[in-house]
């Protein structure tokens, strides 16, 4: 929250919050991190094997392989979020599926 | 009659002459299963989309609750009852089915002892002669419309609650067996600038203390005069903060005597984070679990506090606070009562 | 070794993301469009290329690719076709991704009922 809109707090919203805030449950910022950490890198290895492929197959090359490779993660959390499988995944290591194309599918087909 | 500034006093004692709950598969896991009359294990409920399952839920918890007391629909005066989704549709749409004259109500999650002081007062001053009032809301209709849906895959921080799938209905009348409600007290809207649309017990949390307090003060009672001072959906967080404000108070509220809907439904190491909401999660619980207990002999008086966050997805995206607000209605099966 | 690089520079992309959501509290969508906007701002100074060559899939699979692809393509058609390139060019090098999303999500939604 900015200074600004903590200055239109009355004393006693102030005072609240204050006591407030010590009984917050703290979000398990390293732990997250962690989680986040494993599971977006195993993402990127998954994506990095599945660019190979490309390459290797199909005749791209390091630059263009890049495309085919998120449509192909794409296509994979699309499966996911239809088993139901996708949300549970989020919920243990957010950003590696936010962070990733992954979302944007997940999104269209939930809407 | 009105005590105080905001709080009456039924002397013709209406009675929960019967009560219907219905649930979904996350509270079947939970806790209390044993104390719904219903319990589904499909979260569609068998219809094509959540709202439609959402309007089954309050449906089946009205019949269910008229089934129970011997009553056919055309006896039904009213139904006062509300939900969390847009317009309150599910339950207008469950009300076009049982066709009584209908009031809408909303109140958050605070809807269950809106309706239930509301149904009192009406059948106090006979002004009814059964009514039906209830609460419902569906996890992720809720969701839906509130946060993300949950395909999504938004990560909800520990502070999040988890929303009720869940109805609850109860029959008033003015004559019958069964527990009295006794006095209600109205709620403020209080607002302590809370932004956090995934920590509404912290939000919430003032405004029970308010209810609670203003409701002891006018019906000049000590705490110590209920076994069982219930609110609807604090939380852990909601619970602890209320707790430290009533010791800054000076209000002799004991921990035993304190607890929370929020916290009974589900049960440990169901992933349901700071504890349960919604306007299904007082409405199952108290109609359910705590009216059973009561009729058990397990205790004799509860002052029911159903706390609601009166934000719109709207309002808090334009970063507007979170007005709450609480209303207390008590209810008391045998031993003495005050006149 | 580009595997091992791959998982450590899209481990530490998401952690940026976890950081944000967390300890800033940006909701879901604020942290994707500033993780794509970083990715922009890394390719106008000329560093996300070099970060691909690097570690592979690990830089291309994050949104901030997304961001990368929006001003390398803008970048590519304005020197060609000058200020209307800029327009054109973002969305040719960004379109498989966009309509992958499109026509996938549009196949899951026919086929799938959301789960809850």
């Amino acid at each position: 929250m900015s200074n600004n809109q903590k200055k239109q707090l009355t004393p006693v919203q102030q005072e609240y919050q204050k006591l407030q805030k010590q009984r917050e449950i703290k979000r398990p910022v390293v732990k997250n991190c962690i989680k986040a950490f494993l599971t977006g890198g195993l993402i990127c290895l998954i994506g990095q094997l599945i660019s190979d492929f490309y390459i290797y197959y199909f005749d791209f090359t390091e630059q263009t392989a890049g495309n085919p490779t998120v449509g192909t993660l794409i296509f994979i959390t699309m499966l996911l979020t239809g088993f139901g499988v996708y949300d549970r995944m989020a919920q243990f290591g957010w950003n590696s599926c936010t962070c990733n194309r992954f979302w944007q599918c997940g999104y269209i087909a939930c809407h | 009659m009105l005590a105080g500034h905001r709080t009456w006093i039924f002397e013709q004692k209406p009675v929960i002459i019967s009560t219907g709950t219905v649930g979904g598969p996350f509270e079947a896991n939970g806790a209390i299963p044993d104390d719904f009359d219903t319990l589904h294990a499909d979260l569609w409920l068998g219809q094509d989309s959540y709202e439609k399952a959402h309007k089954i839920l309050f449906e089946e918890a009205c019949q269910k609750a008229m089934e129970k007391g011997g009553i056919q629909k055309d006896q039904v005066q009213f139904i006062l009852a509300g939900d969390l989704i847009n317009q309150i549709t599910p339950t207008s749409f469950a009300s076009r089915t049982i066709g009584a004259p209908y009031f809408g109500l909303f109140g958050a999650c605070s809807t269950s002892m809106e309706g239930l002081a509301l149904g009192a007062y009406i059948v106090n001053t006979k002004g009814a002669k059964y009514l039906l009032t209830g609460a419902s809301s569906h996890d992720t209709a809720v969701e839906k419309q509130f946060r993300y849906p949950t395909e999504y895959g938004g990560q909800k921080p520990p502070t999040a609650q988890w929303t009720v799938t869940g109805a609850g209905a109860a029959l008033l009348s003015d004559s019958g067996e069964g527990p009295h409600v006794t006095s209600a007290t109205i709620g403020r809207v209080i607002d302590m600038g809370l932004t956090d649309p995934f920590n509404m017990g912290g939000a919430m949390a003032p405004a029970a203390v308010d209810t609670i307090e203003a409701h002891l003060k006018e019906r000049n009672v000590e705490p110590s005069y209920y076994d069982l001072i219930v609110t609807g959906d604090l939380g852990q967080i909601g619970q602890e903060v209320s707790m430290d404000l009533f010791k800054k108070h000076g209000t002799p509220i004991s921990e035993e005597q304190y607890q929370d809907c929020g916290l009974m439904i589900y049960r440990e190491g169901q992933p349901v984070l700071a504890g349960a909401s919604g306007a299904g999660c007082s409405a199952t619980v108290v109609y359910g679990h705590l009216l059973n207990r009561m009729k058990n002999g397990e205790f004799k008086r509860m002052l029911v506090v159903a706390t609601g966050a009166l934000l719109s997805p709207l309002s808090f995206q334009q970063n507007e606070t979170i007005p709450c607000i609480a209303h207390a209605v008590s209810i008391e099966y045998g031993g003495e009562q005050l006149t | 070794m580009i595997y091992f690089w791959a998982f450590v520079v899209g481990g530490l992309i998401c952690i940026i993301g976890q950081i944000m959501f967390d300890v800033f509290k940006l909701t879901p969508g604020h942290t994707l469009s500033a993780l794509v906007v970083i990715g922009a701002l890394l390719d106008g100074f000329g560093l996300y290329e070099p970060l691909i060559d690097f570690a592979g899939a690990g830089a291309t699979v994050p949104i901030t690719s997304f961001g990368n692809s929006l001003v390398h393509g803008a970048m590519q058609e304005a020197e060609k076709h000058g200020l209307v390139g800029v327009l054109t060019g973002m969305f040719e090098v960004t379109s498989s991704g966009i309509s992958a999303s499109i026509v996938f999500g549009m196949i899951g939604a026919l086929i799938f009922k959301p789960k809850g």
